[in-house]
């Protein structure tokens, strides 16, 4: 057995990882961050000093903290006294409502419909790749712009929208992936010996694509956090009224010469919550799917 | 080969065909669901009587049944006919079409500036990998791709219009005016030439003709330039008509935060003042520049190199 000794050294040569893997503690950060909005909109109603739909005509437009000292309104007052850091929590809450229906949504339905296509081909794969090129052909904004002239401002169209076109990317991974599994030896061994389409695909071709999933999932946290500010900027996102982020946008617009922070504040909230999601869908993809990694 | 390139031809034109008319039919349906044109078409004064509506109901020829009046629409819409504008009463593709050109000047002059500054930062950022103007690229790359274009149009107005005035805030006029909304619609794409072209470079600088090329004697700007460069645009330069649709549905947005008198501030108005015509005819029409440009990124990715279609079927 001495013979094998040099052999298992030579292997060993190679640096072993020890602690944490490299680039936890940006890790931490984008999670303490993500952690800190998700803690925000789910106990909106405790954290938020104000009712953000309280009106204080009194205390109109009122400067941030760092130009009046006055802690009561961290981020300043609109046009209408109501407090921007208590509509800014409340901004979160939307934000991260549209994001925990849309992405698992389209998740859902992308990885089914894609896994059909894939294994299925013929037909089946012609008919959800046509779809996938109609939706690609026709803006989602469009749709939702024309969506809204039907039944007006709603949040419920947004979320609607946002997964029918997001739905695709998920398709078009699932589908290429069980495309390139569909010949290999192992699923064909479970083939010949009679197991089920479902099965195969559930067992032996669904693990396969987890992580590429969590990923692609990740990355576009962003994409439907500033479509979702962008519609409502637009004013076809949440209804009139709500605090959304990108409906404070376009009510702050109108005094941008003279209140600068009522645009800034929650446009900033948006680029920290969405670069942040992006770290963290780069990091992910880097620690699960290197593969995808060349494409940095 | 040859036969087989032009059956391929054959065959991607039809899907587009195809695609083009469900958009076709989803727009006619869209539309109908808003609301009924008659009504919005006699107003709301007292003297929109019920005989008036009706009367206008038989001249739209909307009291025909469903399956007519679709396939009506579909012919004409063939012969580019949408009908006329109620508010411009013009024909609802003249009123397109002299908006086009705006939207077109917007995209191009997005393209340049992307272009323009993604390309040299992309490169410089992969020959220089983990210096300084790599690190800024990367930022930059981040964070013009984190960054709500709406918001940042916003925050340029406030810098270049309010606080500095030297930009003008809107509309359309000489040079200056297309500063900003250029700037804007640029810039997330920008972002995304700069990780694009980055990769492909550090890609090709890796591989075995480099070092030949090197090894050769060859100075350091003759590789890159003659050798690397000019392999590492190729996939950089098919991408950009993907983006043609991110462009149109971006163009939406910039236009009515500079109020740019293009295609995109076309629709918005034209929904908002449910002018059906010119619905029909705008989202017609940008949906056809992006099944166009979609059907010409395939076709030039089959021909000009097969490996790169199998890696994004």
């Amino acid at each position: 057995m001495s013979a094998a000794a040099p052999q298992v050294e030579a292997i060993e040569l190679r640096p072993r990882r020890r602690g944490l893997p490299h680039g936890w503690r940006s890790l931490s950060v984008y999670l303490f961050v993500i952690g800190l909005v998700i803690f925000a909109a789910a106990f909106a109603d405790i954290v938020a000093p104000h009712d953000p739909a309280q009106q204080d005509i009194v205390n109109r437009l009122q400067g941030p903290v760092w130009q009046t000292g006055d802690w009561n309104h961290v981020f300043g007052t609109d046009d209408l006294g109501r407090d921007t850091f208590s509509r800014l929590i409340h901004g979160a809450r939307i934000s991260m409502r549209v994001v925990a229906i849309v992405i698992p949504a389209a998740v859902l339905i992308g990885t089914l419909l894609g896994l059909t296509a894939g294994w299925q081909l013929g037909k089946v794969d012609r008919f959800v790749m046509r779809i996938v090129d109609v939706q690609l052909a026709f803006p989602g904004i469009l749709a939702a712009v024309l969506l809204a002239a039907i039944t007006g401002p709603r949040l419920s169209n947004v979320i609607i929208i946002l997964t029918i076109f997001l739905w695709a990317a998920f398709a078009r991974l699932a589908r290429a992936e069980t495309i390139s599994l569909r010949e290999r030896d192992y699923i064909l061994a479970a083939r010949t010996i009679g197991a089920p389409g479902y099965r195969i695909l559930g067992l032996h071709v669904l693990p396969n694509l987890v992580n590429s999933i969590i990923v692609l999932a990740t990355l576009q946290l962003a994409t439907v956090i500033i479509a979702e500010a962008s519609l409502s900027f637009l004013g076809v996102g949440a209804e009139i009224g709500t605090p959304s982020w990108g409906s404070m946008v376009a009510e702050g617009r109108k005094l941008l010469s003279i209140k600068f922070w009522l645009v800034g504040i929650p446009g900033l909230a948006i680029v920290i919550v969405a670069l942040v999601a992006n770290l963290m869908g780069d990091w992910l993809r880097d620690f699960l799917d290197p593969r995808l990694r060349r494409s940095r | 080969m040859r036969e087989h390139f032009l059956r391929l031809i054959a065959l991607r034109l039809l899907a587009s065909v195809l695609v083009l008319f469900i958009v076709l039919t989803l727009v006619f349906f869209m539309s109908r669901a808003i609301g009924d044109p008659a009504k919005l078409l006699a107003g709301t004064d007292l003297e929109a009587t019920r005989e008036g509506i009706e009367e206008i109901r038989e001249k739209l020829g909307l009291n025909d049944p469903l399956h007519e009046r679709y396939g009506r629409f579909v012919w004409n819409a063939i012969q580019l006919d949408f009908g006329v504008s109620h508010r411009s009463a013009q024909p609802a593709m003249e009123d397109v079409a002299s908006r086009m050109w705006s939207t077109i000047q917007l995209a191009l002059a997005a393209l340049i500036f992307a272009i323009g500054v993604g390309v040299p930062i992309g490169v410089l950022a992969a020959i220089k990998r983990g210096s300084a103007i790599d690190l800024f690229g990367r930022f930059i790359a981040l964070i013009g791709q984190a960054t709500p274009s709406f918001w940042q149009g916003l925050m340029l107005i406030f810098l270049f219009s309010v606080a500095l005035g030297v930009l003008p805030t809107g509309g359309k006029g000489d040079f200056r005016h297309i500063i900003m909304p250029a700037v804007t619609l640029g810039s997330f794409f920008a972002a995304g030439m700069v990780r694009l072209t980055r990769s492909a470079m550090l890609e090709v600088l890796d591989s075995d003709y480099i070092r030949t090329a090197r090894s050769k004697g060859l100075r350091e700007f003759t590789v890159i330039r003659r050798h690397a460069l000019r392999n590492a645009l190729f996939p950089v330069i098919t991408i950009l008509g993907l983006y043609v649709g991110d462009m149109i549905a971006g163009s939406i947005i910039i236009e009515t935060v500079f109020a740019w008198p293009g295609v995109g501030l076309l629709i918005w108005s034209s929904i908002r003042g449910a002018d059906f015509p010119v619905v029909q005819a705008s989202v017609v029409v940008t949906a056809s520049w992006v099944i166009i440009a979609n059907l010409m990124v395939d076709l030039s990715y089959t021909y000009l190199d097969p490996r790169v279609r199998e890696a994004t079927v």
